[in-house]
């Protein structure tokens, strides 16, 4: 794809919350900018906050295991936290994030990381601890999206554009791509997305279009 | 068949005692208020009915590891009883990210820096209707309550820093705030 023919729009919206329905969302502020050949991709925290998959550390009473476990991961992983690290173990299961760590430590010894959370679950690296949203959900414990591929079909169902996504991409130059609708490739998304147009969360744009996707597809295609 | 069984049990003891270890020897964050290093009240706003006084606290994380101040917030201990004068509100903001909405955005500080960050205090006193240096000529010693909600690796917990703002510091304050009139 070349990629000066794709432009990328960040729309803001206002706070979303578990009231909204992410669709009317993204129909509300990006529908009149959406074009046929546009992709709309949404940042997974805010799927997610729409899905009411949040939690306080307030309301969790982090096991043992939670507690023992956080202390043997990386201090800057949302899992290093007690609650971080209970919120990881609900999703998961006890017994399967205790496999992935004794497996995760294992490699570690051999110089191979992030075996953890391939092992523990896909919430495991989706889970955003204290801090990591903007507020008033600075305050929660934000999980991963469920149903990620079924969102985005809901989205270009209702839209009509080209394609969507529900990505999950931050400013160190990660973007991973959780759910596409059919005939997008999520590599080729992430690619895109890499330099974060989302911004930091105080833009409030958690909505990005990919103008003209679809043209610049076809040209390369 | 016992034997193994008493192998086994001190061999669980002893995992336990290692990660017991382990622990306490990683430590956790630690926040610290430290009040005895606060600036002088001074008086930022003043109208016919309403006093702002601001001043800093310097705080910081002294633990062994990075932690989240999660919410911060001031509780005044001043009953009726002994001041009823005019209603005290308080805010709370760090003045390297400073919001003027009374809300504490949480946020992560690591346990490595020497420097303190500053808490700016805000404390507005209201008179509804009446005058407020007259109201204020009646303030009492104000002891005040740092509230903190700390995340860190161990599960969050509520501490609080006291102190106490003498009397002859806020007709101080006044009086400088008058002066610069």
């Amino acid at each position: 794809m070349e990629e000066a023919r794709v432009e990328l729009v960040p729309v803001k919206t206002h706070i979303v919350t578990k009231r909204d329905n992410i669709v009317d969302v993204i129909e509300k502020y990006a529908g009149p900018d959406m074009g046929p050949d546009d992709v709309v991709s949404v940042a997974e925290s805010v799927v997610a906050i729409t899905q009411g998959r949040y939690r306080r550390p307030e309301e969790m009473s982090p096991s043992i295991l939670a507690h023992v476990l956080a202390r043997f991961v990386h201090r800057d992983s949302s899992c290093s936290s007690a609650c971080g690290m209970q919120a990881t173990i609900d999703e998961g299961g006890a017994l399967r994030v205790l496999f992935a760590f004794i497996v995760g430590g294992i490699a570690k010894v051999f110089g191979k990381s992030g075996v953890f959370y391939r092992l523990a679950g896909e919430q495991a690296a989706l889970i955003d601890d204290v801090t990591g949203t903007m507020p008033p959900f600075d305050k929660m414990l934000v999980f991963g999206p469920k149903d990620p591929v079924k969102v985005a079909e809901a989205i270009k169902a209702r839209l009509g554009c080209y394609g969507a996504a529900v990505a999950d991409v931050n400013d160190l130059k990660r973007a991973a791509v959780l759910g596409v609708t059919e005939g997008l490739q999520p590599a080729e998304l992430s690619r895109i997305l890499i330099h974060n147009p989302f911004g930091n969360a105080n833009q409030q744009t958690p909505i990005v279009i990919i103008k003209n996707y679809a043209a610049a597809a076809a040209k390369r295609g | 068949m016992l034997v193994y069984a008493g192998y086994f049990l001190a061999f669980l003891g002893l995992v336990f005692l290692a990660l017991a270890l382990y622990i306490w020897r990683q430590g956790d964050a630690d926040f610290v208020f430290d009040t005895a290093n606060r600036s002088r009240l001074e008086l930022e706003k003043e109208t016919a009915d309403e006093m702002v006084f601001t001043f800093n606290v310097p705080f910081r994380n002294r633990g062994s590891q990075q932690g989240t101040l999660m919410d911060v917030f001031v509780r005044p201990w001043i009953p009726k009883e002994q001041f009823s004068a005019a209603e005290l509100t308080t805010k709370v903001t760090v003045a390297s990210c400073p919001r003027s909405d009374g809300y504490w955005e949480a946020t992560l500080f690591p346990n490595e820096k020497l420097e303190h960050d500053i808490a700016v205090i805000k404390l507005r006193f209201h008179s509804e209707g009446g005058d407020i240096r007259q109201a204020m000529d009646q303030i009492v010693d104000l002891p005040l309550n740092i509230v903190y909600q700390v995340v860190a690796r161990a599960e969050w917990y509520l501490s609080k820093t006291m102190l106490e703002l003498p009397m002859e510091e806020f007709h101080a304050a006044m009086q400088n705030g008058r002066g610069q009139k």
